[in-house]
């Protein structure tokens, strides 16, 4: 395995450091911990956003802690959940009093260590509130929405959300814009590549390896199939598989007004998407569909597989002007 | 060996840690069929952390270890599978409370709890493709032969067997818990990472007895 490390066990601690020496105007890494927390706290008072993940999806989370979005990352094993120990014990190092929202994306160790958390913070009185993300129309049908995965659909809420929580909205305000975003968002990805697990130096999506076929849904841990490979389309023809397959989902209408993220799976590159956007973006409107915001780039990853998955969110004015308000952290400042 | 002291459940905490952690990489190659192939990293992590403390610090009880262990292997371990190996293990302290030797009866009792903890953290039930399907067949045997008053070793020997069957029994499963779920049928032909951990950690136990 070519990838640069010191050794499989301190890859996370090394990983963390150098991104807060990079960003040291923004986050700020809790001490003998793997929390990165924003580097001059919200005011006392507003609700403060936090999330625990697995490391090796970067720039998320971390990328995302800063004014405007999240106040505190908790970072666990590569693509493994932090306990909910670790999640605690950051929420312990920046509680002042404000509430504080759990978010959580939806994976089985994920809610598990955050329930811990909520529990355990719920009983040293913290005033804390819990929220459960998915968004993958892969990962279930829609009579079990409620099973589907969260992914780079976060993006929205990230964004959302923070910027309502940092413009000083309640608690209730921020879980029901929370449930609004969620309930707006679809996401649905397609994997081209394999990749490497940068600890163990396992192979992971195989399947795709040395051919022209690509995987429709699969996940963001290697948990696909490579029973639904495809053919490699062109662009127009994969912005059209994949649009429809998220028109009907959700269903979207014509008039909608939409905000789209084309997250690349880690080595996407920057061409492809925009030439994916391109196409998206020309599938919408010949359907009607108002696009309102949109970015593309390597957000949410899984190390350097190729791909990307592609999250709409349908919007009215008040979440696009949270969508296009100020935030400053690693991956955007806006 | 009739009766486990705190000594010789030292040891042979010793050796289930040893066992799992020299399974590392067949651990992660039967998670990468159907996952990211890091359950043996995630396993060893958690193991390796508890040999530690076992190694370092000084143990009063035998619920004190199994305590121990258990906040280390949530800790350390992380994900699902922390907080379900962690309950396992602090169920097992619940029961051992205020022993100082554990007869088979003992040992039952305790794997029975922590079989209904860690169902209770993780939800899963029989059939789900999870390590309650090497755990759960395992504390049954284990119940039936403490009723016919079977030896330690045999007893555990038997259940020892029994996870190993229901390791087996995985292959045919369909995944309904963790990230193996979202391959629906095609996870069915391989066995179990979790279940198949668990099965090591009954197997250490039964090699310690057996030489002990």
């Amino acid at each position: 395995m070519k990838k640069i490390s010191n050794a499989p066990e301190t890859l996370v601690t090394d990983e963390l450091q150098g991104f807060v020496k990079l960003h040291s105007d923004k986050v700020r890494l809790i001490e003998g911990t793997t929390c990165v927390a924003r580097r001059i706290p919200k005011e006392k008072g507003k609700v403060k956003l936090v999330i625990g993940n697995g490391a090796g999806h970067e720039p998320a989370v971390i990328g995302w802690v800063g004014k405007g979005m999240f106040d505190l990352n908790v970072v666990g094993d590569v693509f493994t959940a932090p306990s909910g120990d670790k999640i605690y014990q950051g929420i312990e190092a920046i509680d002042d009093g404000s509430p504080i929202l759990l978010m959580v994306q939806n994976h089985a160790g994920d809610v598990l260590n955050a329930n811990y958390a909520y529990s355990k913070a719920k009983k040293k009185g913290i005033d804390i509130y819990k929220v459960i993300f998915y968004d993958d129309i892969a990962s279930a049908p829609k009579e079990f929405m409620e099973d589907r995965r969260g992914i780079g659909g976060m993006y929205f809420y990230a964004k959302i959300v923070g910027a309502m929580a940092e413009a000083g909205a309640s608690a209730e305000e921020c879980i029901s814009m929370f449930e609004a975003v969620r309930d707006n968002t679809r996401t649905y990805g397609v994997a081209f590549s394999a990749c490497t697990h940068p600890a163990t130096g396992m192979e992971m999506f195989g399947y795709l390896k040395d051919n022209d076929l690509i995987e429709p849904g699969m996940g963001v841990h290697g948990e696909g199939s490579g029973n639904h490979c495809v053919p490699m389309p062109k662009a127009a023809e994969l912005a059209e598989m994949t649009g429809n397959v998220l028109l009907e989902d959700k269903p979207y209408h014509a008039n909608d007004n939409l905000l789209v993220v084309v997250n690349g799976a880690g080595s996407t590159t920057c061409m492809e998407m925009n030439i994916f956007y391109n196409e998206f973006e020309r599938f919408l409107t010949k359907k009607q569909i108002n696009v309102v915001g949109g970015c593309a780039g390597n957000y949410l990853t899984t190390q350097e597989l190729a791909g990307l998955s592609v999250s709409l969110c349908s919007v009215n004015q008040t979440m696009l002007d949270l969508w296009n308000a100020p935030c400053c952290c690693a991956i955007l400042t806006k | 060996m009739e009766e486990l002291t705190l000594a010789s459940f030292v040891k042979m905490e010793e050796e289930i840690c040893d066992t799992v952690i020299s399974q590392q990489e067949y651990l992660c190659k039967l998670d990468s069929y159907v996952g990211d192939g890091d359950h043996g990293v995630t396993a060893a992590r958690g193991f390796r952390a508890v040999r530690e403390m076992l190694h370092t610090q000084e143990h009063k009880t035998i619920a004190q270890v199994l305590s121990r262990s258990a906040e280390l292997l949530m800790q350390t371990m992380g994900g699902a599978i922390g907080p379900i190996f962690g309950s396992i293990f602090s169920g097992m302290a619940d029961v051992a409370e205020g022993k100082n030797v554990l007869a088979c009866s003992d040992i039952c009792a305790m794997l029975r709890r922590g079989l209904d903890q860690a169902q209770l953290t993780g939800g899963a039930k029989e059939g789900d493709r999870t390590l309650i399907d090497a755990l759960s067949p395992a504390v049954r045997q284990l119940e039936q032969d403490v009723q016919k008053g079977e030896t330690l070793p045999a007893a555990l020997k038997n259940a020892s067997q029994a996870a190993d069957q229901g390791v087996e029994n995985t292959k045919q499963m369909t995944a309904r818990k963790g990230r193996a779920k979202f391959l629906g049928e095609k996870s069915k032909g391989y066995q179990d990472a979790g279940a198949t951990t668990l099965s090591i950690v009954l197997r250490a136990m039964v090699d310690y007895c057996a030489k002990s």
